[in-house]
């Protein structure tokens, strides 16, 4: 291509600065964390904290995936298992994530935490839909490995249903 | 309070028109929730709490111990069901009743604000069940405040649904 050639080019593709123009990139901020050797995600905004819980109480008449309550500052906290949810299976383990959300509190239980990340909203993948799809907003990649966004309003509203046929 | 292995056990102290200590087992035989006894010319049923916290909370009763709690029952806003004694067809009178609890009990004065609601998710479903809310002591223990008189229903009803079931074993 000759500068003749290039010239025409450049003008074909417009009078703007040279260098071509981009969407702005929007990220995602979310929390990975291991349920056993799996990793899952959830929105970083989602996450109040994360601590070790010493003891977990049990509750009755709750679905089996609610693996009782904890002490947060004096205030008792639902803790909910997503293994249960997701695998079937309980997860032996002490941490937990508190969560955001409204007046009630809820934690999850979880083995640990993997990493904060900034994912770009490009690379979160749809899910196909499938039964249980909807606990997940997307999933990306990462080191190799399809990682899952949980859906967190998805769970609270499940409890919700479940918890009245209990 | 009663203290069982697992936790302990609040109730209103108010729900509770008087109490004895007991050893021996007289109580079964007669027909009610697990039994009935005489109270004040009545005949009264006896409700177990041991085993509604072991259906519940897996609490197992406690050896050679055994408190008889009376209770303030019908003639409140909730009536408690009917319940027939298998002799005579009669009803046991359940303007009291009687729940028959192996646990340590004491009496304690706590303030309002050590007990603290359960999280919202949840409150309203464990209510109906009977459990209003939980206190944190000082150690790592829980301590579940309880709704007597919903635990009396409750063990009621279970009781007719077995006795519905045995008699219909087909359903």
């Amino acid at each position: 291509m000759d500068n003749r050639e290039l010239v025409k080019k450049l003008s074909a593709a417009g009078d703007g600065d040279a260098a071509p123009e981009t969407a702005p990139v929007n990220y995602r901020k979310l929390v990975v964390f291991l349920l056993d050797e799996r990793s899952y995600s959830i929105d970083a905004e989602e996450v109040k904290e994360v601590v070790i819980a010493q003891d977990l109480y049990y509750i009755p008449f709750v679905p089996p995936y609610v693996a009782g309550l904890i002490n947060r500052h004096g205030k008792p906290h639902t803790v909910l298992d997503l293994k249960v949810i997701l695998e079937s299976e309980k997860l032996a383990a002490s941490k937990v994530m508190v969560m955001n959300h409204g007046d009630d509190q809820i934690a999850f239980l979880i083995t640990d935490i993997e990493r904060i990340i900034l994912v770009p909203e490009g690379d979160v993948a749809a899910v196909p839909s499938s039964e249980g799809s909807s606990l997940f907003q997307g999933s990306f990649t990462l080191e190799g490995r399809e990682v899952f966004i949980i859906n967190a309003r998805e769970v609270y509203d499940r409890l919700q249903h479940d918890i009245r046929n209990v | 309070m009663i203290s069982y292995p697992g936790a302990d056990y609040l109730v209103n102290r108010e729900e509770v028109i008087s109490s004895i200590y007991h050893g021996g087992d007289p109580y079964r035989g007669e027909n009610g929730v697990i039994g009935a006894m005489a109270y004040n010319q009545k005949t009264i049923p006896v409700i177990s709490l041991d085993d509604h916290l072991g259906l519940h909370f897996g609490e197992r009763p406690v050896p050679d111990r055994e408190a008889l709690l009376f209770i303030r029952g019908s003639g409140g806003a909730a009536p408690f069901p009917r319940i027939k004694k298998k002799s005579d067809g009669g009803e046991v009178d359940t303007s009291v009743i009687a729940v028959r609890a192996s646990g340590a009990a004491e009496i304690l004065s706590l303030p309002l604000r050590e007990l603290r609601p359960l999280p919202r998710g949840v409150r309203k479903v464990l209510a109906k069940h009977g459990l209003l809310a939980v206190r944190f002591p000082a150690g790592r223990r829980i301590q579940y405040f309880i709704d007597l008189k919903t635990v009396i229903i409750l063990s009621i009803i279970h009781h007719h649904n077995r006795q519905a079931g045995n008699e219909n074993p087909d359903r």
